[in-house]
């Protein structure tokens, strides 16, 4: 049997919100390392906020609520299966002295 | 109404939310009768909307929405940095593992979390592992958030003179025992009732209210405090020019955000979500995969209303209510100095004070749910009792829930004192403990059970053995003050060492034994006959 589409479709979104992640955190560590860990005194305030925190944290939330509008977008809908009928046992029965 | 004290509008605000709650409660129990009752009390019978998937699933506890208030007033600007990974925590919550999940736990027939990695795994030991540490981790949050419940019920009590949300062990009077019956009694008796859907449900209310609450805040502490460039500056003249940046201002002098915690905080909020077992049960109970889908956005826009605004209002509140020496109090002095001369100020005090009693209520009946269905379906029906009856079942499920609650209230009696610590101590010690060996079952072929068992294990015993560490050294000036604090293992959090020691040893121990049966591995990767036909 081929594998199941559902199992390459939730592996491919996995890596790619596992790259959003990194790219987050990337950018925003980056950024507030570059900009906010330095002398106090050099911070500006911008409407009340820091400098380091509109573009580094506000900037970048923003930009991650449009991504994850995407993402329910574009992600795929499947159908998750039929429910294993809690009668049928343990789904392994059989299987375990070979795996153990 | 004074601004010390709390007033009838609060009383009568956290009341009417206890009666909606335990109402909540009939209503699920209503639902939970039309299906199996072990798939209907402990997983709703799957059939969790989207709404009540995101405002649920991921959201952290009541201990984490009230220290963080205090956080900010405390340290400042600092925080945003500090809650920045909320974020992505809609994306990696439930677009890393979310889908998989839910499908395995449908081609398995999992109810739980041990369920579903002895199934995938075909492996009773680690079912059991999988129990172990579920009950050893969440048994300390629960434990802890009993006390938050019983000390917001303290403050809304009319006379009580009390307002803080503290977390010493003093200040233990008759009005702290009488909030720690009438919270117990209640969250037990609401959850008892309508199990896992009464959980959902009253979570689902108090993240509306969470919600209502800040939006509500929010203008009025803005105007109070002269706009926020007003409040940023007064708040760097109260303490120094250090409330404005990322490394954070402390009063003692300690560094409360080196950059190190900064990176630490992206694994854990993220990762503390992904691995929560309460917050995977409920992706397993999640109706489609559509759910799961919409869920991304809706949590989105959620933590973005509410996190965002809160740091504002926090910030004010240094400037509309300077040198507060209990900065838990932070939210309720603010709700109450805010509408002291509005019309309907008392009960409009008491909507903005339910939200972190509500927040707690649900993260204890959640807990309570994970809690007895793992001592009953993972433990007395996996190994005491298989042929148990389904009465003898329901019998033992309301009558586990009940002792959990009553050890929790007698724990509570001579409370534990570090509530927020340990917040972050059981939630790194899940995320190192499940977050690799989830991964592993949804996407690895190869992994076998030694190998998550390994996994499993490392991840959770290399935080707890860096917290025993933190515990025995020197405080080393970073992060938050307390005495339950890790050993900052080259100035990062345990999380890393967790997640790194889980994800190397899953891997290789699963590749140092025999591939898992071929036959069990392609009925949970591949396409079934039925789903070729009907083309999935």
């Amino acid at each position: 049997m081929p594998e199941d589409p559902i199992v390459r479709s939730s592996r491919r979104e996995a890596v790619a919100a596992f790259a959003v992640w990194l790219t987050a955190m990337s950018y925003t560590v980056g950024y507030c390392y570059f900009y906010g860990y330095r002398d106090p005194a050099a911070i500006r305030l911008i409407g009340g906020v820091p400098d380091w925190v509109l573009y580094g944290v506000v900037a970048p939330w923003t930009v991650c609520t449009i991504v994850a509008g995407a993402f329910a977008y574009f992600i795929s809908d499947a159908d998750l299966g039929a429910e294993l009928d809690e009668s049928e046992g343990d789904l392994f029965a059989g299987d375990e002295a070979g795996n153990e | 109404m004074s601004e010390s004290t709390s007033g009838a509008g609060t009383l009568v605000a956290l009341l009417v939310f206890v009666a909606a709650s335990v109402w909540l409660g009939t209503v699920a129990q209503r639902i939970v009768k039309r299906g199996s009752f072990l798939r209907g009390y402990f997983l709703g019978n799957r059939g969790l909307g989207a709404w009540a998937l995101a405002l649920t699933a991921t959201v952290q506890s009541g201990g984490t929405f009230m220290g963080f208030p205090s956080f900010v007033y405390s340290h400042g600007w600092s925080l945003s940095l500090w809650i920045a990974s909320y974020m992505i925590v809609p994306i990696s919550g439930f677009a890393i593992l979310g889908k998989r999940l839910a499908q395995l736990s449908r081609r398995t027939g999992a109810i739980t979390l041990p369920d579903l990695f002895r199934e995938r795994f075909a492996s009773p030991a680690l079912g059991l592992l999988t129990l172990v540490f579920v009950l050893f981790f969440m048994c300390f949050m629960m434990v802890a958030q009993f006390k938050a419940g019983a000390i917001v019920m303290k403050v809304a009590w009319p006379g009580s003179g009390a307002l803080a949300l503290e977390e010493t062990t003093g200040n233990l009077d008759y009005y702290y025992y009488l909030g720690l019956t009438i919270f117990a009694l209640t969250v037990v008796g609401y959850t008892v009732i309508g199990g896992f859907l009464a959980a959902v449900w009253t979570d689902l209310f108090q993240s509306v209210m969470m919600l209502v609450g800040v939006m509500i805040l929010l203008p009025l502490v803005l105007t109070a405090a002269g706009g926020l460039e007003h409040a940023s500056r007064v708040a760097a003249e109260q303490t120094s020019r250090a409330f404005l940046s990322p490394t954070g201002y402390s009063a003692d002098g300690r560094t409360f955000l080196p950059l190190g915690l900064a990176v630490s905080f992206f694994f854990v909020w993220v990762y503390a979500g992904m691995g929560s077992p309460a917050g995977m049960v409920r992706v397993m109970a999640s109706k489609s995969s559509g759910t799961i889908r919409k869920s991304i956005f809706l949590l989105a826009v959620y933590n973005m209303l509410i996190y965002l605004p809160l740091i504002v209002i926090c910030i004010c509140g240094r400037a509309v209510i300077p040198e507060l020496s209990k900065t838990d109090e932070i939210i309720p002095r603010l709700a109450l100095h805010t509408t002291r001369h509005l019309t309907g100020g008392p009960l409009l005090a008491g909507l903005i004070l339910t939200a972190p009693f509500g927040a707690v209520m649900a993260t204890v009946s959640s807990f309570l749910v994970v809690i007895a269905s793992g001592l009953v379906r993972d433990l007395y029906q996996r190994f005491l009792r298989p042929q148990a009856s389904m009465s003898e079942i329901k019998r033992l499920t309301y009558a586990a829930m009940i002792l959990v609650g009553a050890v929790a209230f007698v724990a509570n009696l001579r409370p534990v004192a570090y509530l927020q610590a340990l917040v972050v101590f059981s939630g790194s010690g899940a995320a190192a403990g499940f977050v690799v060996p989830a991964a592993m079952a949804c996407y690895w072929r190869r992994a076998t059970a030694q190998g998550a068992f390994a996994a499993m294990a490392s991840g959770a015993t290399t935080i707890v053995s860096l917290y025993i560490a933190g515990f025995l050294g020197d405080d080393p000036g970073i992060g938050q003050a307390t005495d339950f604090r890790p050993y900052y293992l080259l100035g990062v959090d345990p999380i890393l060492w967790g997640l790194a020691a889980s994800l190397i040893s899953g891997i290789t121990v699963s590749l140092l034994t025999r591939p898992p049966s071929p036959d069990l591995v392609a009925r949970l990767f591949d396409c079934t006959p039925a789903a070729l036909g009907t083309d999935v």
